[in-house]
């Protein structure tokens, strides 16, 4: 197999996407995030890359708290908005007519219509250059009850969806099942 | 829409797999990964969250250096089985039939087989309790020229899958470009706007 050297990338391919959500001068905005991952279980943790800039930096420096939101297909328009327009300009809750609630914390705004919720408080901010890696800690999941099968999340019926950046900037759906996990590598087992 | 509150749990789905390959005593190890993402963009930079008792571990501590190959669909049985075992007892090279090879690090294997192979060194751990976070600069990209479009990365051809609760999901079709669906919304408010 010929490789091609692109050069220093970060290419992980698909991410998944979520709607981090914040609250800063007390309005509450929500920015879609690719760069993002589970860090931990015990306790658990996600890890997020924010540029600098981003207003939803500036909600979190205020309440060092933040939500992470995963949208389902039926949230596409919204999530994709989310990421053409500033906070600090539009009312991106309003436009979006998100219904908002909150749990624990009373600084990490929570969308309904998301399928997964997750309040977390921040544990460490590392500085990556041209991102600050935020890490949070969840301090609550709440998963819609419509998505559950047998009390557990079903990722089908959450009608997640991935980003992926090649070769066009785009959102890809979840597709068939391919196997067991812990299971279909059985067979190289001695 | 009633909403059940399960506790903290680390529930963004699905997550990417991927196998994060270190050389261990000078071996060359793999192990199935999904708890990884995209930290940052410049310098490129990503996470993998390992637990410490892990094996790969032990390489990544030894050269600083660690690889990440992105599956495709063809070695999900290969991917699962080096979740399965531990480098510590089993060559998963050999029972894998990967062929690996070495790019700008000497250390950070990589396996031929993956259409996208990450060297990366090591920026950052971060002990979060459970699991060790490694933040990885990566140093060099190697993509497989089979999977590529017009001299472009395109993911229908890289067939990458995920990872949700207990199994693999390949990816789905492209439903929508990012960046440009969304602009509905932005027109939409835009008018609202203009009237009041």
């Amino acid at each position: 197999m010929i490789k091609k050297e692109f050069g220093p990338q970060p290419w992980i391919f698909p991410n998944p996407i979520v709607l981090i959500g914040t609250l800063f001068d007390g309005k509450p905005n929500f920015a879609p995030f690719a760069w993002c991952g589970i860090a931990g279980s015990e306790p658990p943790m996600v890890s997020v890359g924010i540029r600098h800039q981003r207003h939803t930096l500036k909600g979190i420096y205020e309440n060092r708290t933040f939500s992470v939101n995963v949208p389902s297909t039926d949230l596409l328009e919204e999530t994709d908005y989310c990421g053409m327009v500033s906070g600090a300009q539009a009312d991106k809750a309003k436009d979006c007519g998100f219904k908002l609630f909150y749990g624990t914390l009373n600084t990490a705004p929570l969308i309904e219509k998301c399928p997964v919720n997750l309040e977390c408080e921040v544990w460490h901010m590392l500085n990556i250059g041209a991102h600050m890696l935020v890490i949070g800690k969840i301090v609550q999941a709440h998963v819609s009850e419509d998505c559950l099968t047998n009390d557990q999340p079903d990722i089908i019926k959450m009608k997640a969806f991935v980003y992926s950046r090649a070769p066009t900037a785009r959102y890809n759906a979840v597709g068939e099942v391919l196997g067991q996990a812990y299971d279909v590598g059985k067979k190289f087992k001695k | 829409m009633s909403k059940k509150k399960l506790g903290p749990q680390p529930m963004i789905w699905p997550h990417p797999t991927v196998l994060v390959g270190a050389n261990v005593d000078g071996k060359p190890d793999f192990a199935a990964v999904a708890w990884t993402g995209v930290a940052a963009g410049n310098p490129p930079s990503i996470t993998i969250g390992l637990q410490p008792h892990r094996y790969s571990l032990k390489g990544i501590y030894q050269n600083r250096t660690f690889s990440v190959n992105i599956p495709s669909v063809d070695l999900v049985k290969e991917t699962d089985y080096c979740g399965l075992v531990s480098g510590a007892d089993t060559d998963k090279v050999k029972d894998c039939k990967f062929k690996v090879f070495y790019g700008k690090t000497a250390s950070a294997p990589l396996i031929e087989q993956c259409p996208i192979n990450l060297e990366c060194e090591v920026s950052h751990i971060l002990n979060l309790g459970s699991h060790m976070l490694v933040v990885g600069k990566v140093v060099e990209t190697h993509f497989s020229e089979d999977c590529l479009t017009d001299g472009q990365p395109d993911i229908n051809k890289v067939k990458p899958f995920t990872f949700g609760p207990g199994k693999y999901y390949a990816i789905g079709e492209a439903f929508a470009d990012a960046f440009k669906i969304g602009k509905q919304i932005k027109r939409k408010t835009r008018k609202s706007a203009t009237k009041r």
